[in-house]
């Protein structure tokens, strides 16, 4: 008996050991894990933002450009496409976050050709409603490019820190994985080409 | 006896292995807490290596009106610095709310929302729980047409200063006020405004800042390394003998179990102090700026 109690005891305590060397690693993962989490909520909580003005937008601008078919009906298109992609986080592997990136792609695209679209209405750019949106939309371009910045900056450091040792056996063993990143939009900075077809 | 031994230099290295763990977490933790204090900016807003240089560090006043343009002759002279800085700061005071007033030669290449964005959220504008500050961001130089002007609204207070009560605050008042050479009544008056705006939102008292305290954790630690050392230091010299034993046991009972809870402690106040907050490191309280953060909102113009 008494001989006995000393090597549960220490087995006990190796075990407790153990388990408190990877809880405090892995509770750091999941910490991490929950802040790309919140910021992925925030991008897409931006995207909505954008998503949200543009049937007034469309309306808005089908008043002054009525012929301006193409050009409004691509925007509404990539709207739909837009609102019915949903990505969880969970979720989030390579290729739903390049087919949501692709998909917002298209939607900054199409919105930037009606901008420039809208150029030729003079009448239109007086409009109060117009200018009112637009400085929105202007607002909602400048969250979207912080939270994605936001969002990539919390990726890089959970990533990081999933790879260091040990927390990438905790890593392997709970499957967490890598988390992808936002690429630079070019279509962003660059002006939007207008093919003449 | 030789697997008690075993045992015995399992544990040991265990417990060393718990001090480099729980050494290199402390680092972890430490290590933006440290980079928060300096500059704030890499742990809150931007990757690091891409901002540090970019982005002006907040001078080490608590004023709420830089000029931090080399034009001459200034765009604000000293007096009138003053004249708008006392009124930001009483206004800080009875509200919380912070107004800051930055005048820039260069948006280190950044769309200008982009740049104020940054330089809010480095330099933690409003408090961090109400993120309710606005940064007037100028920059003067540059022909017509280029000088830019965008006010940045923190978080919290989007509500009372949508986008578009900044655009006309632009568009109506600054714009205006700045062509015709007005730049202190221009602000003066957008300053005004503003602080009725924000106004509706908070009134409350600044908090008291939370402190770091994650060297605690090490500390209540060694007590207990430092006994388990001894243990094993006993028994490789041999003085074991019966009549102890039942102490060591004991002793051995009674030392895992508040090591284990201390541990348990330590690392439940790390994780709480984690996730207080959305950002991965807020370890709050940088001088008179409170950490608040913007996402963006606001309006700009030029001139």
């Amino acid at each position: 008996m008494i001989k006995k109690i000393p090597s549960w005891l220490i087995v006990l305590a190796v075990v407790l050991i153990l388990v408190m060397m990877f809880s405090g690693s892995y509770n750091q993962i999941i910490t991490l894990n929950e802040g790309v989490d919140a910021k992925w909520s925030q991008v897409l909580n931006v995207y909505q933002r954008r998503a949200d003005l543009i049937p007034n937008l469309v309306q808005t601008v089908k008043g002054y450009a009525s012929h301006e078919k193409e050009t409004l009906q691509a925007v509404i298109e990539a709207r739909a496409k837009a609102t019915q992609l949903n990505v969880d986080l969970d979720k989030l592997n390579q290729e739903s976050f390049a087919k949501f990136q692709e998909v917002q792609k298209q939607m900054s695209g199409s919105l930037s050709r009606l901008m420039l679209v809208i150029e030729r209405y003079p009448d239109l750019k007086a409009n109060q409603n117009f200018l009112a949106l637009q400085t929105q939309l202007e607002g909602t371009e400048n969250r979207i490019t912080n939270e994605r910045r936001m969002f990539n900056e919390s990726v890089k450091f959970y990533n990081t820190y999933i790879r260091k040792i040990p927390q990438n056996l905790i890593a392997a063993i709970f499957g967490f994985e890598k988390k992808p990143y936002f690429e630079a939009e070019e279509s962003a900075k660059e002006a939007p080409k207008v093919s003449f077809e | 006896m030789n697997l008690k031994k075993i045992t015995n230099l399992l544990i040991t290295l265990c417990f060393v292995f718990i001090i480099f763990n729980n050494n290199s977490e402390t680092t972890v933790y430490a290590k933006p807490a440290q980079e928060n204090k300096a500059t704030t900016q890499e742990s809150k807003a931007q990757v690091k290596s891409q901002a540090i240089n970019q982005i002006p560090a907040r001078p080490n006043t608590e004023k709420l009106v830089f000029n931090l343009s080399k034009l001459s002759p200034p765009l604000l002279s000293e007096q009138e610095i003053q004249s708008l800085d006392y009124k930001l700061q009483k206004f800080a005071q009875e509200s919380s709310n912070q107004i800051l007033i930055l005048i820039v030669d260069t948006l280190a290449g950044m769309e200008v929302n982009d740049f104020s964005t940054q330089v809010f959220n480095s330099w933690g504008l409003g408090q961090k729980d109400k993120n309710n500050g606005v940064l007037i961001l100028i920059k003067p130089t540059e022909s017509e047409g280029g000088r830019k002007i965008y006010i940045n609204v923190g978080y919290g207070l989007e509500s009372v200063i949508p986008d578009l009560m900044a655009k006309r605050i632009i568009n109506e008042l600054i714009v205006p006020g700045f062509k015709q050479g007005a730049y202190f009544q221009a602000l003066d008056k957008a300053s005004s405004i503003l602080i009725k705006l924000a106004i509706g939102e908070y009134k409350e008292e600044i908090p008291q800042q939370a402190k770091s305290k994650s060297g605690l954790l090490l500390i209540l630690l060694f007590p207990f390394i430092f006994m388990f050392l001894a243990e094993n230091f006993f028994h490789k010299t041999g003085q074991r003998i019966d009549i102890n034993r039942s102490g060591y046991r004991k002793r051995a009972s009674s030392y895992i179990l508040p090591f284990w809870g201390a541990s348990y402690m330590s690392n439940r106040y790390l994780s709480s102090h984690h996730n207080t907050g959305s950002s991965f490191s807020d370890f709050g309280g940088f001088g008179g700026f409170g950490g608040g953060m913007s996402g963006g909102g606001g309006a700009g113009g030029s001139w």
